[in-house]
């Protein structure tokens, strides 16, 4: 067989709409001379002449400005100002900020790290994700030089169970019981599950993407129809309440089935096994705090693997405090491996998965895979501005995004994370994405290198 | 402080924008009514309110002057005397579009202002840390109620010896800072000179980074330390044999594990031939030296470089992984002179954001860790311990200092000295905007060398009288005394400072 490296082809896919820019830059007609100097100025093209009437200088193309101020330096009579964009401030919420929409827009155009110049500009640390840092090797650590494939580092993971060990008889044969794994190229799987809107393109687009890129597109079983047969083994159908017989072929065609976890789990499982006992399975449960007990429960009816659910913040659900993955998804890593059933079934993790960073994280913290949701509108120019009930108010009209634009720009934020994950791992030293699961010892959590730092310097930190 | 060398500033000079100052904290209005009085110029001190020669109406608020609604209380307070109620003092609300949680705008626009004038800002806190929310921004130092009189901040010692193995190579510099690598590419000729000439007026050092060693620096070259980074662009015999100190960066704090990034659109056919590569393709620099996967590979590198040139004392210049203090004890016995740490938040010319944001732990907390396992190792005291990554003012270096380094790199403070408003756009394209990280032969030009080496010796002025200031009043003679002095901090969420037992 022929040696082929995994590979995921970007290709710049512009933006439809204009993206909303970080500044505003307002220019004083009253002040304003038309003298032209803010034009020489500027090195981003923000301020041109108005074409019809070239004497006056042209309203300022905001979503160009990189927020140099020299324009404002150089303006003789003080006529323009900058401030940050009321539109951009108001994108998102507190988790899905905007420059987390920001970044994903720069990835899926680009399809390449962000890379900028200046220092980190943001908090010291913050809550979640943003209270770990992943570590990196140098001089008594060899490390890999994963940028642009220098040296070889795999992203790819097995979906399913794993024998914990093999039994060979005495003639050398195995006897253990080889269960199948599905491997997947990148740690991240589509799920269309969660999405608010759920048009048929989007439907289609996420699809074709999943198959471009070897991953996997979870979707409900009901929208098989709009699947092309020849996407059906990147399709993941999600079973709720009943099969339908109009399904029951599509299910034969999966490599994967999820069923939802409920009272009629059981039953339902085996009814998938029924139609198809070649494909994994996997419960789909939200992660809440009985997770490790549940998945201890789940693991005894084989199952491949679980599909944790957290909503869009990465919190858990139905709880009054609820916790993120960050401490949920950790506890039921570590319970998993203190019985010593870890390899029992694979963990794939979804919701708060927002930018390429997130992925080691999880990784770290004990999933095999995440599941992105949001992330996959907002590649299509999602603003998350909520109007989806009414899709003709859509400002960016998803609905009709071009099909081949739309694949290409997941295509692209999926090349770009796969990047970053390589950079991230590079920097560790670590060369296969599979040894990063659970490695907490490869990242520092803020709290315990705090109080390990800080407690024998400052009385305050002492009493603990 | 005497320097013959060229073009080296002597004493603070004022060196204001060539433009004018484009905007202030404070935002003042004069509406319709104004009646061209005459009051507002007559009562203002600080000149915001003038009327041209010759003319008739008043002119546009100069509003960078104003002090902002604080000055209400005063008698001659604008707003208060018009006798129309034509003015209006607020908030500019441009202020907010600087500057970052690292770098507020208060604190750029604090740099700007002692690197005009040379002298502290005013302002208390303001222009001390930023607004991050951890680290330097929670850390402060505690001074006592009742200033020891004894030392005079004149004759307070900021001097640090670079070697402390006693092998007779002495390299001392007068203040505890030096400048860290920028390499020729990521910055213009210019800005390097500016770098080179203040360092020289204050015995002091810079580095050249990874780009090689541009010839208009040579005259510099005993306040220049020679970079070898994992791409070994331009790296000769002749320049580690001028240098007094070679430093080898295996990581860099804003993108520890990765190696350096030029990309294309900045990699110009001067910068080319100087990094001996192709122009216009983009340089990744690999991240690990190939030739060292061990403390024993280390230790050749450190031998090839002692037996080109031996007077030399070695800097390696590491990130902050989980194990930064055994890679320090690694460093050490491979036969470093000083372990420079770069944290986590450490600045850069092009960086992708996931590694600064993500990768390695912050440098408030490798300080500490470090100082205490080389303690413990009993080789504290043969080894500089030089800290960089996130320091931005004199107390930032205080308080390293104080958290257990002997003396640290800064570099983003030099450049918004120059005028760098941190924009973040350095990598790419004709690069700086600003005329500061660019070799484009258009923008690099925008900033004179004297000019630039007036600005940064004008903040090292200034840094070093708020140091000397400090120190009085800590009632220490010298810096050297402040290194690992916990207990003169405290930590807004962590209590007082106490003292680490040793």
């Amino acid at each position: 067989m022929l040696y082929e490296r995994y590979h995921i082809p970007t290709t710049p896919a512009p933006p439809r709409h204009t993206v909303i820019g970080k500044f505003k830059v307002i220019r004083d007609e009253e002040l304003c001379r038309n003298c032209g100097r803010c034009s020489e100025a500027c090195i981003y093209g923000v301020h041109e002449r108005k074409n019809d009437e070239t004497r006056s200088m042209a309203e300022p193309l905001s979503h160009l400005c990189r927020n140099c101020f020299r324009c404002m330096q150089k303006c003789p009579t003080h006529a323009l100002q900058m401030i940050m964009n009321p539109e951009y401030r108001a994108l998102g919420d507190d988790y899905w900020e905007p420059h987390r929409l920001w970044t994903i827009w720069y990835e899926a155009e680009n399809g390449r790290i962000p890379v900028f110049g200046a220092g980190f500009r943001g908090p010291f640390d913050g809550p979640w994700f943003d209270g770990m840092w992943t570590d990196m090797s140098e001089i008594v650590r060899p490390t890999r030089d994963g940028i642009h494939g220098r040296e070889y580092i795999s992203t790819a993971v097995d979906i399913g169970r794993k024998p914990p060990f093999i039994e060979f008889d005495k003639r050398g044969e195995i006897v253990s019981e080889i269960t199948k794994v599905l491997e997947i190229q990148l740690p991240i799987i589509f799920d269309l599950l969660p999405m608010e809107t759920f048009g048929e393109r989007m439907t289609s687009i996420v699809s074709r993407a999943a198959a471009w890129l070897g991953a996997l597109c979870i979707a409900p079983l009901e929208h098989a129809d709009k699947i092309p047969t020849q996407e059906r083994t990147n399709f993941v159908p999600v079973v709720g309440d009943r099969i339908r017989q109009a399904d029951i072929d599509a299910l034969k065609e999966a490599s994967m089935v999820e069923v939802e976890y409920g009272d009629r789990f059981e039953e339902l499982l085996s009814e998938v096994r029924m139609h198809n006992p070649e494909a994994l399975t996997a419960a789909r449960l939200p992660l809440n705090p009985d997770l490790p007990e549940l998945l201890v429960g789940i693991s005894e009816l084989k199952i491949d693997a679980a599909h944790i659910t957290a909503d869009y913040w990465g919190l858990e659900k139905g709880t009054e405090q609820p916790r993120h993955l960050r401490y949920a998804l950790r506890e039921a890593h570590q319970s998993l491996m203190e019985q010593s059933m870890r390899d029992e079934l694979s963990l794939i993790v979804s919701g708060g998965i927002a930018a390429a960073e997130h992925v080691p994280k999880a990784i770290i913290l004990g999933a095999d895979a995440v599941a992105i949701d949001r992330v996959l509108m907002i590649a299509l120019g999602c603003r998350l501005c909520g109007s989806c009930t009414a899709p003709q108010i859509c400002p960016v009209d998803i609905m009709q995004a071009d099909f081949g634009w739309g694949v290409q720009r997941i295509v692209n934020v999926m090349g770009a994370w796969r990047d970053q994950l390589l950079e991230v791992m590079g920097a560790m030293g670590i060369r296969d994405v599979r040894r990063l699961r659970g490695e907490l010892g490869r990242s520092m959590f803020s709290e315990d290198i705090e109080r390990e730092v800080f407690a024998p310097l400052f009385e305050g930190g002492r009493e603990e | 402080m005497k320097n013959r060398l060229p073009q080296v500033p002597s004493s603070v000079r004022q060196a204001p924008f060539p433009e004018h100052r484009f905007f202030g904290r404070f935002r003042v209005e004069r509406n319709q009514d104004c009646i061209n009085c005459g009051t507002c110029i007559r009562m203002c001190p600080y000149g915001v309110h003038y009327r041209r020669d010759g003319w008739g109406k008043i002119s546009r608020p100069r509003d960078w002057f104003c002090i902002g609604s604080e000055c209400q209380m005063n008698s001659f307070f604008c707003v208060n005397n018009c006798p129309v109620n034509a003015l209006n003092v607020k908030d500019n609300p441009m202020f907010d579009s600087l500057g970052d949680y690292r770098w507020p705008p208060y604190l750029i626009v604090s740099n700007w202002k002692q690197s005009e004038s040379g002298l502290p800002p005013v302002g208390g806190i303001e222009s001390e840390a930023g607004i991050s929310g951890g680290g330097f921004d929670e850390i402060f130092i505690e001074f006592p109620e009742e200033p020891d009189s004894n030392v005079s901040p004149e004759s307070v010692d900021l001097g640090v010896s670079l070697n402390r193995r006693n092998d007779g190579r002495d390299v001392e510099i007068s203040v505890p800072f030096y400048g860290g690598g920028m390499s020729f590419g990521s910055i213009g000729i210019p800005i390097m000179l500016a770098r080179a000439r203040s360092s020289a007026a204050w015995n002091t050092f810079t580095c050249t980074g990874e780009g090689g060693y541009p010839d208009q620096l040579v005259p510099y070259k005993d306040y220049i330390i020679t970079q070898i980074a994992t791409g070994l662009f331009g790296v000769r015999e002749e320049t580690i044999q001028r240098a007094r100190v070679v430093e080898f960066k295996y990581a860099q704090g804003a993108k520890p594990g990765l190696g350096g990034h030029l990309l294309w659109d900045k990699n110009t056919p001067e910068v080319a031939r100087m990094r001996e590569a192709v122009a216009w393709s983009s340089l990744f620099s690999p991240f690990p030296f190939h030739s060292v996967y061990s403390v024993e590979d280390h230790k050749k590198h450190l031998d090839w470089i002692r037996s080109i040139n031996p007077k030399a004392l070695i800097s390696v210049k590491v990130s902050t992984p989980t194990d930064v203090d055994m890679v320090a004890v690694g460093s050490y016995y491979a036969g470093a002179n000083i372990i420079h740490l770069d944290g986590g938040y450490g600045g850069t010319g092009a960086a992708p954001e996931i590694a600064k944001k993500n990768i390695a732990m912050p440098i408030e907390y490798a300080i500490p860790r470090v100082h205490r396992f080389l303690r413990s190792e009993g080789i504290r005291d043969e080894v500089v311990l030089v800290a960089s990554g996130g320091i931005r003012t004199a107390y930032d270096i205080l308080k390293s200092i104080a958290l257990g380094a002997d003396a640290v790199a800064i570099g983003t403070s030099e450049l918004v000295s120059v005028g760098c408003v941190r924009c973040g756009n350095c990598e790419s394209g004709r690069g700086c905007p600003r005329g500061i990280a660019t070799t484009d032969t258009d923008l690099s030009t925008l900033i004179p060398a004297d000019w630039g080496a007036q600005r940064i010796y004008n903040l090292f002025n200034s840094w070093v009288l708020q140091m000397r200031d400090a120190l009085s009043r800590l009632g220490l003679r010298s810096v050297r005394e402040l290194r690992g002095r916990t207990d003169l901090l405290s930590h807004a969420e962590h209590g007082k400072g106490v003292r680490e037992i040793e």
